[in-house]
């Protein structure tokens, strides 16, 4: 089928050639940019500018998303909210418990001489966005270098281990998930007769991956993963942050290493805020 | 509709398209398949453009997303731009009116967006990776000629042909 009219709407190849250069320099150099881990002008000036109409997409869609669940989901609401009331109970009693022991290791702590843990300074931060493409997980939170945020910064969520800061703008800054494929995080098996440490690695599915797990680890399905404080993107994880749970454990085809699938103890795709460490 | 107010008009969907994707992407999906409404609707409009006007958008859509994802952002400009350029570059060859060839555009396109991507940012799983783009290309095919018939009065130079 040709064409009927083949005028086309403006310029011509120079003018072609020139936009694809354009579009092909700029790409090369934002990645530079962000390789030397220097912000781009360029993508921090587009999402300062977009960021209120991502924000107000994101606050529609929620909207309508709770008030659809809320017509929708009503019984099944209600039953959830009868099983929640008794394990809010049941861990008000833990939460009671381990206050207790907390107290008994400080006091310990401090008898014994040990230097105490740095506190963090807190920024609660909205999550603007989620950017879903193929392998990469991103976060873009309403928070930014004018409110303290600053590059490599840690993110949490109540559950445990969100990310880490990438990118800074002055209002908003980008968060590498830790399902991305090029995040990693020391972790550390919470079962006190198992203490088996290895690299979290995201798979950019969803899932979570343990490197260097020796096959004959003390590790299992349901076993609650920590940060270690050791290794990954560069030790910036304090220790004891949860990471995920074990979900499956094999032999790795090599017979060396345990192949281990960890799910992320933070459901990403339904945070709506998060906090950052300083 | 004039011509500035036609490109006007036009950048002001696809931004609207990208916002979507941005903040509503995430929870969007049929049959597990993850459409990308940014590059479903750049594909669309490429359709009315010519070669310079479709990498014009491919290099606005691409500096969107570019903005909004953390890592290897860059190549979001690149492949975006490249093939919005190829799309745009048909138009003086191939009749492209057509909702069928919206169609083809939404899956072909994709695929050809994501491969590009794939070459500046290799993916670490092979088949995982040709999975999801195999899902985005069919979710985008399937968009197309909603966005086809919802972006063309705004676009084209004939809205009424």
């Amino acid at each position: 089928m040709l064409r009927s009219n083949p005028k086309p709407l403006i310029g011509n190849r120079a003018a072609l050639v020139g936009l694809v250069l354009v579009g092909v320099c700029l790409g090369v150099f934002h990645n530079r940019a962000l390789a030397r881990g220097a912000p781009s002008p360029l993508t921090t000036v587009v999402r300062t500018v977009t960021l209120p109409l991502v924000g107000a997409i994101t606050s529609a869609g929620r909207w309508v998303s709770a008030r659809w669940a809320a017509l929708v989901d009503a019984e099944r609401a209600v039953r959830e909210n009868h099983v929640l009331r008794d394990e809010n109970a049941r861990l008000r009693a833990e939460v009671a418990r381990l206050q207790e022991l907390g107290i008994q290791a400080l006091r310990l702590q401090r008898s014994l001489g040990f230097e105490l843990p740095t506190a963090h300074g807190k920024i609660v931060a909205p999550v603007v966005a989620r950017w879903p493409s193929a392998g990469l997980h991103t976060l873009v939170i309403g928070r930014g270098s004018r409110h303290g945020v600053r590059a490599q910064s840690v993110v949490v969520a109540p559950g445990g281990v969100v990310g880490y800061v990438y990118d800074v703008a002055p209002t908003s800054a980008a968060v590498l998930a830790l399902t991305d494929s090029n995040f990693a995080i020391g972790a550390l098996v919470q079962r006190p007769e198992s203490r088996t440490t290895g690299i979290c690695r995201g798979t950019g599915t969803g899932l979570l991956r343990m490197d260097y797990v020796a096959r004959d680890a003390d590790i299992r399905k349901g076993d609650l993963l920590l940060s270690s404080g050791l290794g990954g993107q560069a030790g910036i994880f304090p220790k004891g942050l949860p990471i995920g749970t074990v979900e499956d454990v094999r032999d790795d085809v090599s017979g060396a290493l345990k192949r281990v699938v960890v799910r992320p103890a933070v459901q990403l795709d339904r945070l709506e805020e998060v906090t950052v460490l300083r | 509709m004039s011509g500035s107010w036609r490109t006007a008009t036009t950048a002001l969907a696809l931004i609207v398209a990208c916002a979507v994707h941005v903040a509503l992407g995430g929870s969007l999906h049929f049959a597990g398949c993850r459409p990308n409404l940014a590059v479903a609707s750049l594909l669309v409009v490429c359709l009315f453009a010519g070669p310079c006007g479709a990498a014009g958008w491919g290099l606005l859509v691409g500096t969107f997303e570019a903005a909004y994802a953390a890592d290897l952002a860059g190549s979001y400009m690149v492949s975006r731009t490249l093939i919005a350029s190829v799309v745009g570059s048909l138009e003086a060859r191939v009749f492209r009116d057509s909702a069928l060839v919206a169609i083809g555009v939404g899956l072909l396109g994709t695929l050809a967006v994501e491969s590009v991507f794939a070459v500046f940012a290799p993916p670490s799983d092979g088949l995982a990776w040709l999975r999801r783009i195999a899902g985005t290309a069919c979710a985008n095919g399937a968009l197309a000629p909603i966005l086809y018939y919802s972006l063309r009065p705004l676009a084209s130079r004939r809205p009424d042909l």
